[in-house]
Parts: structure tokens; C-alpha cells; sequence
């Protein structure tokens, strides 16, 4: 999918396994097993809302 | 195959197997943490009245009791709701970590099957039925089901795989953080909220007692209005407020704050409890009202055994229920949220003093709102007729 080169990132240290991004992800291009967010850059679209939501600032987009 | 795979052991989850199980079907509920209850994504306060209603109350999992809440505007008017005295305590404080655990041993106890850290991953609905994938540390296999009762929480995907689509907007969840704070000073008997666009923007910050000194102190933000994460406003109200407190352990969550949804089945499939986004749009408490879906989805599944139904259509007494029972109050405080939302706080400290110095009683959104209609009858007139 296009993203202009973007995708989105979690760092690990700061993610407290809350699930909330799951909760807005419309195209459920993510996952949290246990305590590990996984994304699906494949169904990932770069939306945003997740790193929005994110209560501890745990997820960013960055350039590829 | 089961009569009923349940999908999470949360509050919702576990009573709809507990339910399921009490009526003779054959139950699997299926956990995907490795222990059920933690980590914790609550606030642990509930209605004393209501949760009686469910299960007899152990002392094992009640941290603390309160006899009212305190309600801060952001000029600091006190507006106050309570029993009159100690020993008239109306709300308690769980200590979910236990009572969680508890309720899916009720589950185990009537006999439904459980097993954790295993993941529901698909569903695949054939001939009447529903094959549910499960992912167990890397393996998967499948196992075959009359009905699934989603009750896998506020990341729900349950209710997308059936084709309800519950993913929530940024203005319909509520991003929140919260800390047991250790070292504090409060009155233990009451809950307190601090309300504005400038502390909590969509949302508030709260403190529940834990007993002596102990407390969750956590905020709540919608992130359509907030500008920064609500970790940055939670710690920059402590730093004012409880400076010297230890913290000992961080929460995070989302909550459902979208209100009332359509239709929480499909066919084979019944949603319950933050999957089904029952959670109160205004104040975000939801125990109460999964256990009682968890438990309409059981009596609907039993029901739907017997007549060998397990169409939509059938399922849609199960809507009935919940709807008949909370719906009205998630659409009534929807419209609440909505209006609250688009006041500044200016007008919040306008509403708070209109009531401060006064005691309203009942702690309930209802009174709050009555009280305020009586002193700002222009403010609120539109919305009057929701809660008379
Ligand atoms: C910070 C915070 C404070 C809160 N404070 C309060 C409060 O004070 N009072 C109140 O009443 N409510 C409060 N709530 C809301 C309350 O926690 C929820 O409404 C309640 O837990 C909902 O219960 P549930 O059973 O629907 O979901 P949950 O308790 O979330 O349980 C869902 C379960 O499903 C599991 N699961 C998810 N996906 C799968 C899958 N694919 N396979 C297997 N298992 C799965 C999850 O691991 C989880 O254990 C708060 C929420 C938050 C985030
Ligand atoms: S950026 Fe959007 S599509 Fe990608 S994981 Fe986050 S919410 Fe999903
Ligand atoms: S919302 Fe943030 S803290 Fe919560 S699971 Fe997702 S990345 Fe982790």
C-alpha cells in the first residue's frame, strides 16, 4: 500500500500492553499478543489513529 | 463441540460462561493472557447495590469502600455526593488483579472448559456453525462452536470477524493512564474528579481510594481533543497535587465511550461487555454493565440451544435485554457527553458553583444532572426531558 515511504513504529520500552491502539485501528493491521504490539505493515495504512491514541506516546510514524 | 466458546475472561466474559455453564451447555472460554485479570486496565470502582446483585461479596477483593464522590471544576468549586455518614458506603473499590480471577473460577466451578494464554484469531462460520481459530504459544488448531459470545475487551476483534464493525474513532474512546499511588493524602471515604479543557481535555482525572495512603489517581482524554498524551497531563496535575507521592504501579487502557451501539449479534456471534462498547460514555465505569451483558448473552445462548437457533435474528432478544436494561442510559449520557464536551471552562465553573456548598446526595450522573437543570434551567434545557 502507498504511504509515501512512511510506517508506523512502537517502541517497546514504553508500551504498557494497553490494547487501545487495537480498539482504532480500522484496518486491523495490528495485534497485541501478551505484552508484544505487532503491526502488519502489509494492511498498515499510516492513519495515525493509533499513534493518536496511544496513552504512554509509545508508537511514531517515521520516514523508511 | 461446544455449545458456546466465550472469547476473553474479563468481568463480561466470565459470567456469560458461568451462565452458559449453569443452564447445561458445554462451555469453552478462552483467555489469551497468561494470567486472567493482569495487567490490570481499571480503576476497580463499582456500585455496592449492583455488584450484590451478581456475587456475594468476599472481602478477599475489595480494596476500600466510599460513602460519596467529590467533584472538582477547574477554579477548584467543590461539588459534593454522598451519604450524610460513614457506614453508609455506597461504592467499592475491587481489587480486580482477584476478582477477576474469581469470577472465571465461578466460570470454571458451573463447568465451562478454560484455558489462557490462547488467542482467539479467526472465525470461519460453515453450515450453521462457527470453527473459532485458536493460536496457543505458536500453535493453532480449531475448535467448533454452536455460538461465540465475544467478550474480548475494548481491542475486540470478535465483533469485526462476524462483520460488526466496532472499531472506535478518535472521539469514542477514551485514552487513558493511571497510577496506585502510595504516600498520599485524602479523605479515604470519598472519590474525587477533576473535570476541564485544560487538565483533562474530553475526559477527567480521578482518585480512588485503595485504602490507607493508597489510591489510583488516573485521567482519562479523548484523543480527538486532547493536544498531548494523557500520561503529560496526569503527571503534571500530581507534580501540583501529590508531589510527594510513590508511585507503584502504571496502568494504561482504552475505554469505549461511544454509547449505545445498533446491534451487538450476528449470526452464531453475540458481543458483550467494552467489546459491545457498554462502558458509560461519561463516567467510563463498565464492570457492572459487562456482567450483566455477560450474563443476558448466557440466558440468550441456553435459549437459543434449545430452539436450535442460532440465527441473528435469534440472537436479537439478546439486544432486547441489554438495551432494555442500560441502553437508554448509554444513548441519555451520550447526549450528555456530547454537551459537556463542547463546554468551556468557563461554564464548567459556572455549573460547579451553582451547586457547591451543597450536598446532592445520591451519587449518580442522574443527580448531578437533575441538581444542575434546577440552578442553570437555560443551560441544560434541551436536555431536561432525559432525565426526569
Ligand atoms: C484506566 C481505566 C479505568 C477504568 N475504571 C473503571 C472503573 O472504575 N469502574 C468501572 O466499572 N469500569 C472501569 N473501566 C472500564 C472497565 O475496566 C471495563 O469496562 C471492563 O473491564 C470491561 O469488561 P470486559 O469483560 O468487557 O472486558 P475486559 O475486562 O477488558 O476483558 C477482555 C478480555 O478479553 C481478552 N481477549 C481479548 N482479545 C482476545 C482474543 N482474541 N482471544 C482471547 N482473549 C482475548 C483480554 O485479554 C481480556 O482479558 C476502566 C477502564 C480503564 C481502561
Ligand atoms: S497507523 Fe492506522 S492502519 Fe496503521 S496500525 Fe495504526 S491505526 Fe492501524
Ligand atoms: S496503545 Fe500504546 S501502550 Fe497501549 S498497547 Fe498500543 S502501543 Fe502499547
Amino acid at each position: 500500500m502507498a504511504k509515501n515511504g512512511k510506517k508506523v513504529v512502537i517502541d517497546r520500552y514504553k508500551c504498557a500492553y494497553c490494547g487501545a491502539c487495537i480498539a482504532v485501528c480500522k484496518f486491523n493491521a495490528n495485534e497485541l499478543i501478551e505484552t508484544f504490539v505487532v503491526i502488519d505493515e502489509e494492511k498498515c495504512n499510516v492513519c495515525m489513529a493509533c499513534v493518536k491514541t496511544c496513552p504512554m506516546g509509545a508508537l511514531a510514524v517515521v520516514e523508511e | 463441540m461446544y455449545d458456546v466458546v466465550v472469547v476473553g475472561a474479563g468481568p463480561a466474559g466470565s459470567m456469560a460462561a458461568k451462565t452458559a455453564a449453569e443452564n447445561g451447555l458445554d462451555v469453552l472460554m478462552v483467555e489469551k493472557r497468561q494470567e486472567i485479570g493482569v495487567p490490570v486496565r481499571c480503576a476497580e470502582g463499582v456500585s455496592k447495590a449492583e455488584l450484590a446483585e451478581f456475587v456475594e461479596i468476599d472481602k478477599k477483593w475489595i480494596a476500600a469502600e466510599v460513602i460519596g464522590a467529590k467533584i472538582y471544576s477547574p477554579d477548584g468549586s467543590e461539588v459534593i455526593l454522598s451519604e450524610e455518614q460513614a457506614g453508609n458506603e455506597v461504592g467499592y473499590i475491587l481489587e480486580r488483579k482477584i476478582f477477576d480471577r474469581y469470577l472465571a473460577r465461578l466460570a470454571a466451578k458451573a463447568g465451562a472448559d478454560v484455558i489462557v494464554k490462547t488467542s482467539a484469531v479467526d472465525l470461519i462460520r460453515k453450515d450453521d456453525i462457527v470453527k473459532v481459530k485458536l493460536r496457543k504459544m505458536g500453535e493453532e488448531w480449531e475448535v467448533e462452536s454452536k455460538i461465540v459470545i465475544g467478550a474480548d475487551g475494548v481491542e475486540s476483534r470478535i465483533g469485526k470477524l462476524a462483520g460488526i464493525d466496532t472499531t472506535l474513532k478518535l472521539s469514542e474512546i477514551e485514552s487513558c493512564v493511571q497510577y496506585l499511588m502510595n504516600n498520599i493524602d485524602f479523605d479515604p471515604n470519598y472519590t474525587y474528579f477533576w473535570i476541564g479543557n485544560e487538565i483533562a481535555p474530553g475526559g477527567y482525572i480521578w482518585l480512588f481510594p485503595k485504602g490507607e495512603n493508597a489510591a489510583n489517581v488516573g485521567i482519562g482524554v479523548m484523543p480527538a481533543k486532547a493536544k498531548r498524551k494523557p500520561k503529560e497531563y496526569l503527571d503534571n496535575f500530581i507534580k501540583q497535587k501529590f508531589e510527594d507521592g510513590k508511585i507503584v504501579e502504571i496502568v494504561a487502557g482504552g475505554v469505549p465511550v461511544k454509547g449505545e451501539i445498533k446491534t451487538a449479534v450476528a449470526d452464531n456471534v453475540m458481543l458483550a461487555g467494552d467489546a459491545a462498547h457498554h462502558a458509560d460514555p461519561i463516567t467510563g465505569g463498565g464492570i457492572i454493565n459487562a456482567m450483566k451483558a455477560g450474563k443476558y448473552a448466557g440466558i440468550v445462548a441456553a435459549q437459543a440451544i434449545e430452539s436450535k437457533n442460532y440465527s441473528a435474528e435469534f440472537l436479537r432478544r439478546y439486544d432486547m435485554l441489554w438495551k432494555n436494561d442500560f441502553g437508554q442510559k448509554l444513548r441519555r449520557n451520550k447526549i450528555l457527553q456530547e454537551k459537556i464536551l463542547k463546554m468551556d471552562d468557563k461554564t464548567l465553573n459556572k455549573l460547579a458553583r451553582s451547586l457547591a456548598g451543597k450536598n446532592l446526595g445520591e451519587m449518580s450522573v442522574r443527580s448531578i444532572v437533575i441538581a444542575l437543570i434546577k440552578a442553570n434551567p437555560r443551560l441544560l434545557w434541551d436536555i431536561k426531558d432525559l432525565f426526569y
